[in-house]
């Protein structure tokens, strides 16, 4: 009776020193070491393994062998070369129908598959294997080998064992979860380093003269995004302006970003005329994305002296006209973005901003902008919106309309507003 | 964002009928399945996105993507009818025409 109590207190304190394992070890393998471990010691066997199920193939794959009368790295054999099918071997047998298995002669059970004692040189002679479960997931099995100065395994160890597994799956899902957290870690750092790489590529605003001003922001919806915005001047003091917006979002949209960035300002901007420009990218946009994604663009050209404006629309949403009176779209000859077709030939437009208006370039992001039960900011808002700002720039004023009307942190598109105002004469 | 998303079936007609909403949340999953409805086609693919409430650029570049997939075996890719969200799309980016749609969209 003093020895029962005995083992069933030695077998307690090892399901507590399991437990523990749980709160100080992070990784998978060192759990599962230490648990097993302490299985072979408490159930007194001679070797013991872990099997993880592999749902993506659906074999079982042998994740730590421990076996105390092999050499050093004969055990390590098994890790490698073997791997189980469901129903195959006993292990097998065991993941497929989710049930423990206690066999004292393997010789007798032609469900045993004796692969591994060939490989290892080692004798199985009893086994006593559990399904390791996790909400009836199957993650796997662990099996212990010959108990020491005994017939076979029992009932206790059984239970034991089984309370071992439930400790392993738990261990596994942790671990899952731990290795999931780190790599999202490791992606938002990623992503946060390609979005300081991106405020890079924004522009810094020159200072016109001649009474024009700029003002412009530009904000992915995540980290990184697909819009473009940007501007320089060119040795006539004429300033060129892209706005763009890459189909889609995220890093892909960035990527695509990157490249029209690079498009735009390897064309002879200073020589060829804004159409010709457009053409150009569009061709190159085409050849790179095969057809794939499609940018809307406005490429513009501003001469602040005189506020002569000329400008090609490629599928973007015409940039509005604001005086003290309203507010109206630019009229263009708008085409398909770029990107969409080869060949297509783009028109340029010209208008002048006059002294006291200004004209705002933006991207869907302020009008597609939504609220949090899923309405859109729409042209109504934005009209109203502008409506009510008394004079330019009217950019930080549209961009407080749509973070008060989204009233999140996160926008859900990415964003662009791009002004150019002239001082009233 | 929205949180909803889209579906199909094929119409008497033989027309294909988009409904829902897809933005880019989606647009992978509608891309897989355009991509697949190209691949088995042996004639013109028509749309009916009378019932398809909202479509963002990414759903767009779908739409062009396969368009360009079939013209490339001398097939076709129109749309019959689309919702005003939709039409709006189309006549900003001015790709109606190529959907065998009026430059308006709707």
């Amino acid at each position: 009776m003093t020895s029962v109590v005995t083992s069933q207190a030695e077998r307690l304190k090892s399901l507590i020193k399991a437990s523990q394992s749980l709160a100080s070890i992070e990784t998978q393998g060192e759990v599962l070491g230490r648990l097993m471990a302490l299985a072979q010691e408490v159930t007194g066997a001679e070797a013991s393994s872990v099997l993880l199920y592999n749902p993506a193939r659906q074999v079982l794959e042998f994740s730590l062998a421990e076996n105390e009368r092999l050499r050093d790295g004969q055990a390590g054999q098994l890790l490698k070369p073997f791997e189980l099918a469901l129903g195959q071997g006993l292990a097998g047998w065991v993941a497929k129908e989710r049930q423990s298995v206690i066999v004292a002669d393997v010789t007798a059970d032609p469900r045993f598959y004796p692969g591994p004692d060939r490989s290892t040189g080692f004798t199985t002679r009893c086994i006593l294997c559990v399904p390791v479960l996790y909400n009836q997931e199957l993650l796997g099995v662990i099996e212990v080998l010959n108990p020491k100065g005994r017939g076979c395994f029992d009932a206790d160890d059984q239970a034991i064992l089984e309370s071992f597994a439930s400790l392993a799956a738990v261990a596994v899902i942790r671990s899952r979860l731990l290795a999931a957290r780190l790599e999202r870690e490791r992606l938002e750092t990623q992503l946060e380093a390609a979005s300081r790489i991106q405020a890079h590529f924004r522009p810094r605003l020159p200072e016109l003269g001649h009474g024009s001003h700029l003002y412009a922001t530009s904000l992915p919806a995540h980290f990184v995004g697909g819009d473009l915005c940007d501007c320089l001047t060119l040795p006539d003091g004429s300033l060129v302006v892209s706005v763009a917006d890459v189909a889609g979002k995220g890093l892909p949209a960035a990527l695509v970003m990157a490249a029209l960035w690079a498009a735009v300002r390897s064309q002879d901007l200073g020589r060829i005329s804004l159409p010709e420009a457009v053409s150009r990218v569009n061709e190159s946009m085409f050849e790179m994305m095969a057809g794939e994604v499609f940018a809307t663009m406005i490429l513009a050209r501003y001469q602040p002296a005189s506020g002569d404006l000329e400008l090609v629309c490629a599928g973007h949403p015409a940039p509005l006209n604001i005086s003290p009176d309203g507010f109206a779209g630019v009229a263009t000859q708008c085409t398909v973005p770029v990107g969409v077709q080869r060949g297509t030939a783009f028109a340029a437009t010209r208008c002048c901003i006059l002294p006291g208006q200004s004209v705002l370039i933006l991207t869907d992001g302020v009008t597609e902008a939504r609220n949090q039960s899923g309405e859109l900011f729409a042209e109504k808002a934005q009209a109203a919106a502008l409506g009510r700002l008394s004079g330019p720039p009217y950019g930080p004023g549209l961009l407080q309309a749509v973070m008060d009307f989204t009233a999140r942190e996160e926008l859900c598109d990415d964003l662009t507003i791009f002004e150019v105002w002239r001082d009233p004469a | 964002m929205t949180e909803q998303g889209w579906t199909h079936e094929q119409l008497a007609d033989g027309a294909w009928a988009v409904s829902g909403q897809i933005d880019f949340s989606v647009s992978a999953t509608f891309r897989a399945f355009m991509r697949a409805l190209v691949a088995g086609a042996r004639s013109d693919l028509r749309f009916d996105l009378g019932r398809l409430s909202y479509l963002d650029s990414s759903g767009l570049a779908v739409l062009l993507e396969a368009r360009r997939l079939l013209a490339a075996r001398g097939l076709k890719l129109t749309v019959a009818a689309v919702t005003p969200q939709v039409g709006k799309l189309f006549a900003l980016t001015q790709v109606g025409p190529l959907f065998g749609l009026a430059g308006e969209g709707e």
